[in-house]
């Protein structure tokens, strides 16, 4: 099974992308803040991705996205978003990919989406 | 202003027969999207725009050549487009390469902090946004 990463602050969001993967060569490990999720990634077990809400509670996920690219610069970093707080999705995205996270979904988005693209980078 | 002249620079020409900045956003979004994600709805909320201008901007793109749309196999309500052989040939001249192949230029020192400052200043709200409209400030 290839551990993935899946951090959001929206339960019901991780509890969908989990249930999306149900069956797949896929691990879910979930984090709805940027301290769990950061304390999944000491080094110590490692992933074979990561799927990151840009938005996580107030903050945004750029602490976490520098962290998983000094890690490791070739994890494949899938950032998501739906966008809000002043953000475009466009700069979101742009925001990401200088963070390292070299791949975006829009929110919403369906299963077979999910699936083929993680199917691709992982 | 600096950052205002390197914009300016990088889209030469404002002539209505040029690709605009919102045109290319649009070939860039099509150019790297699967054909489902290409609709005219998900390009309006991935711009953060209303639908009209995005229609206006999708139909010269279509009457030029660069783009064609054909019904969506997902929902018949709507087309998913894609960008044709010229398309592809016009994103390979997109002006932001020559922007890229700048700061790819700079010594890593000065790129990765140019890299902190250019995130940091955009998600650094404007003064008069700052505890502005809460609807429109909260994220999705």
């Amino acid at each position: 099974m290839k551990r993935l990463l899946v951090v959001d602050d929206d339960r019901e969001f991780l509890a969908l992308v989990c249930k999306f993967l149900e069956g797949s060569s896929y691990d879910c490990i979930k984090a709805d803040t940027l301290d769990a999720a950061i304390k999944h990634v000491d080094g110590t077990k490692w992933f074979a991705g990561a799927l990151v809400d840009f938005w996580i509670g107030e903050e945004n996920a750029i602490p976490l996205l520098d962290v998983l690219h000094s890690l490791d610069p070739s994890l494949p970093v899938v950032l998501v978003s739906g966008g809000g707080g002043g953000l475009t999705l466009e700069k979101t995205q742009a925001i990401g990919e200088i963070s390292g996270a070299m791949y975006f979904l829009q929110k919403p988005f369906r299963k077979a989406e999910l699936v083929a693209l993680l199917d691709q980078i992982t | 202003m600096l950052i205002e002249k390197i914009v300016r620079e990088t889209y030469a020409s404002a002539r209505s027969k040029e690709t605009q900045p919102l045109q290319w956003s649009i070939l860039r979004y099509v150019g790297r999207s699967t054909e489902q994600e290409c609709t005219m709805i998900r390009i309006a909320a991935y711009l953060g725009l209303t639908h009209a201008p995005v229609v206006r901007a999708i139909k010269t793109l279509v009457k030029r050549g660069l783009m064609d749309q054909k019904p969506n196999p997902f929902d018949a309500r709507s087309h998913v487009l894609s960008l044709t052989e010229l398309g592809y040939e016009k994103l390979a001249t997109d002006p932001i390469l020559g922007v890229v192949e700048r700061i790819q230029r700079l010594p890593e020192g000065e790129r990765e902090f140019f890299k902190r400052l250019i995130r940091s200043l955009s998600i650094t709200p404007e003064q008069n946004e700052i505890g502005g409209n809460e609807k429109t400030s909260r994220r999705r």
